[in-house]
């Protein structure tokens, strides 16, 4: 089995774009949350998001107007964090016919493509104008339009793997490029995911209510993970690709190295004992991080750092202690614990990958990001107080641990090593 | 007599180059420019480039005709033939 590093990172998330502002944002604590103008007239409950800012201004110096004829805004979100995920790693771009047989893509999204169906591909179906739709909308809206788009524009000739597992999707990904690369299936993997700011996507989980609607006049405060006052999710877009190669490439073609995957696991919970499509059962998302932890061979205690789903709701206090669960460490050793979806929201199916970018920046940078708006810490979580920095840490991550957890009772862990040559 | 067909081989012009994924300053683009050897539009982009044309031109573009276009001039040619 081969060891999995880290060689390449890409990330548009809504508080950063670029590895080096994404880090600076997460040291300082800065939230990507915004007041929406769009869905506050369009009559959501909730008017905030975390949007990638000057998307449109990004896009344009990105592609062309050719290029963008095959894209939804998920794919274009994707193809930007998969080419600057590609350069950072030190990757050629090839104009010519030349392919890269070697590296493989595991890439995905929870939504997809509902800003084209949801503006071209219905209306102009239902008012029987078909020959209108044009010749783009398949590439637009399969399932694969962001994996098979990296692929072209990278030249990528490994097996290109397209994963919705929804707000799983991000972490199963990088869990799929991982074993990959380990079992030798792939010399390199990109591997990540993306979502769309589309109004179509969280449309429907405010209708669920599950969105934040008691802050919409302090958009940075309300997304608040672990809090009593926790009010429902703030929904968020964006995407982050990582790459995913054997320790033996990267260091025979000297390519920096910001991390070791060690370990991880994918499970379903079954929708049984607690769980449904929309809750968790607890003993899958236990399973699962055990699992992860055994996968990587260490023990529990050797954990240092938990970058914790926490959404927001009231699921939250069960994930604590589904992980207290699983670790089963006294509680005075328990891990530092923090929860991007404070500065980010929630990304959906870019969640995971978007944040596993922020894990390998703490583990590579030495640092554990602040987790905000939880100063009044809900009542089953008062034990964990001293474990969750509400400023950041310079401090050594030698191990960390990322989990995220999505509808259908899915649950997917990776545990990421610091790194020393 | 002469500037009509040159408005309409500019206004082609601009809406071939959006589609085409080889980049070509417009001055590059002439009657001879070959749509698919030359600015490699393949048979979907066809369609979106006929969309946009019978949009802009107030025409309607048999399949059988633009299947047998290859060239911007032809393009032009069909164009002009469908407004007379």
């Amino acid at each position: 089995m081969n060891r999995v590093v880290i060689t390449g990172m890409g990330v548009l998330a809504p508080n950063g774009h670029g590895a080096a502002d994404f880090e600076q944002a997460l040291r300082k604590g800065r939230s990507g949350i915004r007041f929406r103008p769009e869905l506050f007239s369009l009559g959501f409950g909730c008017h905030l998001g975390g949007v990638p800012t000057a998307f449109e201004i990004l896009r344009d110096r990105y592609f062309d107007s050719a290029s963008l004829i095959g894209m939804d805004r998920h794919a274009v979100m994707a193809c930007i964090a998969g080419l600057d995920c590609w350069e950072d790693a030190g990757l050629a771009r090839h104009s010519d016919g030349h392919v890269d047989w070697d590296t493989a893509i595991s890439f995905g999204s929870g939504i997809g493509s509902l800003d084209t169906i949801g503006k071209e591909l219905v209306p102009l179906t239902d008012a029987g104008r078909v020959r209108r739709l044009g010749s783009s909308i398949p590439e637009r809206i399969m399932s694969s339009s962001a994996s098979a788009r990296l692929a072209g524009l990278l030249g990528v000739g490994g097996q290109v793997w397209s994963i919705s597992s929804a707000c799983a999707t991000g972490a199963e990904a990088i869990i799929n490029g991982y074993r990959m690369v380990r079992d030798g299936h792939a010399r390199r993997v990109l591997a990540g995911s993306c979502e769309s700011d589309s109004p179509y996507v969280s449309a429907s989980f405010d209708a669920m209510r599950v969105l934040c609607r008691n802050f919409n006049d302090a958009p940075e405060r309300a997304s608040r993970p672990l809090s009593a006052s926790a009010a429902g999710f703030v929904p968020a877009a964006g995407a982050a690709a990582v790459m995913l190669e054997t320790l033996d490439d990267a260091v025979a073609r000297r390519a920096s190295i910001y991390a070791e995957i060690i370990g991880g696991a994918v499970n379903c919970g079954g929708q049984r004992n607690g769980g449904t499509m929309t809750a968790g059962n607890p003993e899958g998302a236990r399973r699962c991080i055990r699992e992860a932890v055994q996968s990587a061979g260490i023990q529990p205690g050797e954990i240092d750092l938990i970058s914790g789903h926490l959404t927001a709701t009231k699921a939250d206090p069960t994930e604590i202690a589904n992980w207290a669960a699983a670790l089963e460490l006294p509680r005075e050793r328990f891990p530092l614990l923090n929860a991007p979806k404070s500065l980010l929201g929630h990304a959906l199916g870019a969640a995971g990958a978007i944040e596993c970018v922020a894990v390998i920046l703490q583990v590579w940078k030495r640092f554990v990001h602040p987790s905000l708006n939880c100063e009044d810490l809900h009542p089953d979580l008062q034990w964990c107080e001293s474990r969750i920095p509400r400023t950041c840490l310079e401090k050594e991550t030698r191990i960390a641990a990322k989990a995220s957890f999505g509808f259908g009772d899915v649950n997917a862990c990776l545990l990421f090593r610091q790194f020393n040559s | 007599m002469q500037a009509q067909p040159q408005t309409t081989l500019a206004a082609l012009e601009e809406i071939v180059i959006r589609f085409a994924p080889k980049r070509q300053s417009k001055s590059a683009i002439t009657r001879d420019t070959h749509l698919v050897q030359d600015l490699e539009i393949d048979s979907p982009r066809m369609i979106d480039i006929v969309l946009e044309v019978e949009d802009r031109f107030g025409v309607s573009l048999g399949d059988i005709d633009v299947q047998n276009t290859t060239t911007v001039g032809e393009l032009l040619d069909l164009v002009e033939r469908c407004r007379a």
